[in-house]
This record gives structure tokens, sequence and C-alpha cells, in this order.
């Protein structure tokens, strides 16, 4: 080996050491932050664990996975969750796709409009779900009183206490509060659609519905994937505004899968089965982001 | 340039090293004690209060406090305000932390769990040394007492009463509030035609509904879960025909306060804010409450308290109350035990319940001025807590049993015998179930 070879074998050596050294920082908060807890769940979801009974502990095998799915409250939970996300994500992308093109018109005090509509997205989740919990109560709720007033309804209802209208109610809210984000994310993407190509199409006689299918429904193709991709996450794992305006009742009727987790870990303690039920979300989710890969890397072969 | 990249990513690193292991060390350093700069031993004891910031209760208790800081110079009280929402989960979690506070406020129905942790201190016998201790009445060291060791000491009393809007009663024809379970059920006719309000309220939902439930069972001469011999504990009702009838009869009793429109039909899913709410606007007659629903009555505004009064709640079998117990957890990882001690002591000392917990204090001999503390405080003698077992399991089955009679109109015996069921498969999977 020559003394070239020899310097260019080490400015190899150090050019691999300096990535290293890069990467060591997000690899610590990866094995601490997110490795660690990932595995401790995993692991605890194959073992006996109960906070209240330590004495009892041990290898369950799969046995904290069959409680799970023999729990009665197990499907009804399922479905709701399966409800809440595909309803409030629809909800929010068609809301926000409406108000972005409106606010991408040229209207008298856009730019206002543009920032009073992000306020839901900035309003804490506990300050929302509990102004929202308050407006829609029968007794001295306003909205309950707007309603009957406007002769929408006939007398106040509990929307948040009854069993047909509870999740639907928190589901409304979260549309609500998440919009906002779809919002700013497809005014954005509405900039670099190309204004004389729309232009010349009406000009050519297309239709606003056709422009909007043809031009600019393509245009927001990628930005709408990552939206309902990042949103389908968030909102299947979402506690709060559910345990804030319900607590999963009444009678169990807007208990999501998370809510479940809560109770059996923060109420009764089995961290095991807790445990176990995380490991299936968390399942049910990487079956998700591997089908949205490969739809996207086929897309991109394609 | 290599030697400053390497030290670009060993600086990000290192800091985040620093931030973990601060997260983990602070069990070793809270609680505790800090040198003071003229080298004598600071102890300070972290006190988790779950007060209504800006309370009464809230200014006089700070105020003790710092008159206790100046009486003891070398102890330092650090109070963190939180909410009882809160205060649940953060306690939970920062025992398994084996970070708990010294000492804290709680309810009686976390006793088990946090004794089940081994979390909690014997008080045993800093009580049996203590004169001050003969002032609080023995059924309630007993509800705070498990396998013999005083596990908590009480903080304030929330003993329910039947709270009764006598205005309501008077214009309805009625002069005095229903004694048994019958005449409260009377009622309901003649109020609604005379108010157009409902007679009764009840929280269907949330925290209050197993207080409330309790209560009603008591009543009925029942228990949730009866100790056995060896400190375990069963719920008996499968086994004693006579007994599943009476817990029947309970869940029939909320069922007909539903049907026949004794109760507003939307109390099936209320919690304590709007049975409270409701009752201070004067949307219904009678309520079982504590003591605190007076500020709740004169911060609406809406109803005079001067017509509100107390009396014991309706009877059935047996006379019975709900005795909530807030008690003061003094947590086993404390260093200086016996400075936590004194700290609880001077809380339960006259002087400090006289100025903090006039309405609702443990000690015998502070009561309120007026007829109010007073009606509350005369109930203690019938009153029943929760049995000293983990509770979590035990009251979300009490409230699905509720909504299986409220909200799903499911046959009350269908209830009682699955509450019966779930309480003791709870029972069983904490390790707390007796098999005889």
């Amino acid at each position: 080996m020559n003394n070239r070879e020899n310097r260019t074998l080490k400015r190899e050596t150090r050019s691999k050491l300096i990535a290293y050294a890069f990467i060591l920082p997000a690899l610590l908060f990866f094995l601490f932050i997110v490795a660690y807890p990932l595995f401790t769940v995993l692991w605890d979801s194959f073992q006996i664990k109960n906070l209240i009974n330590p004495e009892t502990q041990g290898f369950a095998g799969l046995d904290n996975y069959i409680s799970v799915l023999q729990n009665p409250n197990f499907i009804p939970a399922l479905w709701n969750t399966i409800g809440w996300t595909v309803l409030s994500v629809t909800g929010e992308y068609v809301l926000g796709i409406t108000s972005a093109l409106a606010l991408n018109q040229k209207i008298k005090g856009r730019a206002i409009f543009r920032g009073i509509i992000i306020i839901p997205w900035v309003v804490p989740i506990v300050i929302a779900g509990m102004t929202w919990t308050w407006m829609l109560t029968p007794d001295y709720g306003v909205l309950n009183i707007w309603m009957a007033d406007l002769g929408i309804i006939d007398e106040p209802y509990y929307w948040l206490g009854e069993k047909d209208t509870s999740l639907l109610t928190v589901v409304i809210v979260n549309i609500w509060r998440s919009f906002p984000f779809y919002t700013i994310c497809f005014l954005a993407a509405l900039q670099a659609v190309n204004r004389e190509m729309v232009e010349a199409a009406a000009i050519d006689g297309a239709g606003i519905i056709t422009r909007f299918r043809k031009i600019i429904l393509p245009e927001l193709k990628s930005v709408s994937m990552v939206l309902i991709f990042i949103h389908v996450i968030w909102t299947f794992i979402n506690f709060d505004f559910i345990w804030i305006m319900t607590q999963g009742g009444p009678a169990r009727a807007s208990e999501t899968l998370p809510i479940m987790i809560y109770k059996f870990a923060m109420e009764e303690f089995n961290v095991g089965i807790a445990s176990a039920l995380s490991s299936m979300m968390l399942a049910f989710m990487l079956l998700v982001f591997i089908m949205y890969y490969l739809y996207t890397s086929t897309k991109n072969k394609g | 340039m290599a030697q400053r990249l390497w030290k670009i990513s060993i600086i990000p690193s290192f800091l985040f090293l620093l931030l973990l292991g601060a997260c983990g060390g602070s069990s070793e350093e809270s609680g505790k004690d800090n040198n003071q700069e003229g080298g004598g031993e600071d102890i300070v004891i972290d006190y988790w209060a779950a007060w209504d910031p800006g309370s009464q209760k809230a200014e006089s208790s700070k105020e003790m406090i710092n008159q206790y800081e100046e009486e003891n110079p070398d102890i330092t009280i650090d109070v963190q305000e939180i909410n009882f929402d809160q205060m649940y989960d953060n306690l939970v979690t920062s025992i398994n932390a084996n970070d708990a506070p010294d000492i804290s406020w709680g309810l009686g129905e976390w006793l088990g769990q946090f004794n089940g942790f081994g979390a909690l201190m014997d008080l045993t016998d800093y009580v049996e040394d203590w004169e001050g201790s003969d002032q609080i009445p023995d059924n309630v060291l007993e509800s705070l007492t498990i396998d013999g060791e005083l596990k908590a000491v009480p903080n304030y009393l929330g003993n329910r009463g039947l709270v009764y809007n006598e205005k309501m009663l008077n214009e309805s024809g009625i002069d005095e509030p229903p004694e048994t379970w019958d005449e409260l059920m009377d009622m309901d006719g003649q109020i609604e035609e005379a108010t157009g309000k409902k007679a009764f309220g009840i929280a269907g939902a949330g925290e209050r509904a197993p207080q409330e439930l309790i209560m009603y069972l008591a009543q009925n001469d029942l228990e949730l879960a009866a100790e056995m011999e060896g400190g375990m504990f069963k719920n008996t009702w499968q086994e004693n025909s006579d007994e599943m009838e009476r817990a029947t009869e309970v869940f029939q009793f909320y069922k007909d306060m539903l049907d026949n429109g004794l109760i507003n039909s939307n109390a099936s899913a209320w919690t304590w804010q709007e049975e409270d709410t409701n009752f201070a606007l004067g949307e219904y007659a009678m309520v079982i409450n504590g003591p605190w629903i007076r500020d709740t009555i004169n911060s609406e505004g809406a109803i005079d308290e001067d017509n509100v009064s107390v009396t014991s709640p309706p009877a059935n079998e047996v006379e019975a109350t709900f005795l909530e117990i807030s008690p003061f957890y003094l947590y086993e990882n404390t260093e200086h035990p016996d400075e936590v001690w004194e700290f609880a002591k001077f809380m339960l000392s006259e002087e400090f319940q006289s100025e903090v917990n006039t309405d609702d204090s443990p000690l015998s001999d502070v009561q309120g001025e007026d007829d109010w503390g007073q009606s509350f405080n005369e109930l203690t003698e019938i009153g029943t807590a929760f049995p000293q077992v983990s509770l979590g399991g035990i009251t979300n089955a009490m409230e699905d049993a509720l909504a299986m009679v409220l909200v799903n109109d499911e046959d009350p015996q269908e209830a009682a015998e699955f509450l019966s069921e779930e309480i003791n498969n709870t029972l069983q999977k904490n390790g707390e179930f007796s098999e005889e």
C-alpha cells in the first residue's frame, strides 16, 4: 500500500468518524427517548405486571394479549377508535381544503381571516375541551340555548351525555380544533399552483369544478397524503380530547383504545395488559406506515 | 476542522446525558437537606396540596404554613398546588418513580392503591403518642387503618348529607325533608307540579357516582367488599340471596328515580360538576352533597344560602351516609419522617383546623359556628367509607353497573350480579381476594 492509498484510507476513516459523531446525539435521543420506552412496553406486554400485586410476577406469554382480546369492551372500543379516526380526519380534510380555497381568493380582509383561522389550533386542548363541554351542557350551555332559540332543537339536548351523540360530538370538536392545520398547509401548497394554467383553463371553458379536479387537486395530492397520514396517527392515538370531554362515557359509548390503555394502566395498574394493548396499537400503526411507504415507493418508481 | 465537528456533536450529547441524569436524580435531592449559607441544615418538606387557589382554605393554609416556617426556621415547606384531577396521576407516577413528595393531599379512595405500592408511612406509633388523636372519631381512624397499621391521617371530612332547598319544598307544600327512600320517591310529582323543577339530583358518572352508590348500598345494609379472616376481602352478594336481593333493590331504586321523573333524565351522565352546579342554580330541590356546596351556591348566586338546609340522607334498611375522608398521605420515601409527622400534626392542630377547616374538620372540637358545619359533622357517626382495597377496577365497575340501569336500561339484578362479579375479579387480580 503506497502513501497515497494510505492517505485516502485515513481520509475515509475520518469522514466516517465525523459522520458517526454527527449521528451520536440523535442516536442517544433515539435510544433513551424512543427505543428504551418502546422496548419496555413490548417486554412488559409479555409479563405479569400488576403494580398493586407485585408478588405475582413472571412471564405471561400471550396471556395479556388474550385478556385484551377477550375483554368485552375491546371490540366496541376498536370500532369507536376507527370511527373517531375516520370521521375526524375526513371532516378535517374537507373543512381544511374548503377554507384554504376560500382564503386563497382575493377577498377583502383576507389577511385577517388567515390570522383568525389558526386560533382553534393554538388553544390548548384542555381549555378547548372544557370550554366546549360547558357550552354543550344542556341546562346552562350557550349552544343548547342558541339552538333552542333558533328552533334547531325543541329542547336542550345532552350531546355529551347520550350514547348516540357523545363520540360524534367530540369528533366535531376535534375537527374544529384540527382543521386550521390543514388550512395553513393547503394554503401554502395552493401558492404553488400555476395561476396562468387555471386562468387558461377558465378561458377554454373549464368550469370551477373541472378546474379544481383537473388542475388544483393534483397539485395538492402530495401535501394531502402527508396530512392524512400524520393525522391518522395523531387521531388514532389521541387521548386528551375524549378524556377531558367524556372520559369514555356514557356507558363506555365514547371509549377508544387509548382510553382503555389509560384505565388499565392508571386505574387498574395492570401494566402488563396496558402494554399488550399499546403494543397492538403500535403494530397497527406500523402496518399503516408500511402500507403508506409501499404506496409512495411504488408511485415514485412508476 | 475534525476537532471542531467532534466538539459540535459531543456538546449536545453531553447536555442530553446531563438532562437525563437530572431527571433521574431528583429523588435523591427532593425533600430534603440543603445546606444553608450559615452551615446549618435546612430541611425542605415537599407538600402537594389540592386546595382551590384563591379560596379561603388556600389563603388561610398559606398563612398558617408561613407561621410554621417562622416557628421552625430550619424547616422550609415547599408547597406545590395541584388540582385533584391531576393529583392522582402525578402521585401514581411519582410513587412509581420513587420520587413521591413527603406529604400530600389525596382522596380516601386512593388508600388501598398507595398502600399496595408500599408507598405510605406507618403512622400507628406517631398517633398513639399524640395527645390530640382522641379528637378524631374512631371510625375515621379505622377507615385509614390497614392490617392494624394507620396509613394516613384525616385532612378534612366531606360527610354527605341531604342538602335541600327549603323554599322549593315549602312551595310544594312539603314541611319536612324525606326520611326514607319511599318518602323521597313520593315527592316527585308534588315538587315538579308546584315549581316546574325536579325533586332530586344524582351523579351517574365520574368520581362522585361510586361515592353515592356505596352510600345507597350501605343504607341497604350492604358492603362492597367484606373483610374476611386473614385481611383479605370478598363481595358476598352472590353467595347470599338476601344480600343480592338488597343489592338489586338499590339498582331498582336508581332506575325508579329515573323512570318516575324524580331526577333529571340527563343525571345518568352527570358528574359532580353538573350535580353541584344545577343544584346551586335551583334546577332541582334536593341532593346528597358535602359542605363545599355552600361555596358553589354562593358563587352561582341563583338561590339564597339561607333557604338551604342539611339533614341525614333518606334511609332504607339502616341510616348511613358516605364518609369522605380526605387524608394527608405521608410517604415512606421521606428522609425526615419525624419532621414530616410534626408538620402533619401541626396541620391537625386545633389552631390550624379552626382557621382552615371550619366546616369540615376531622376534629370533634372544631365545628363551624353555624348550623351548616355542625349538621355535616353530626353525620360522621353514620358514615361509611370505601373498603381498604385497591379501588381502581372496582369504582370503574360501579360506574359501569350504574350505566347498565341508567343508560342501557338493563335489568337491575343483572347490574347487581355484574358488580358483584367484577368486584371479586378485581380483588383476585390484585391479590386481595379471600378464598373463604
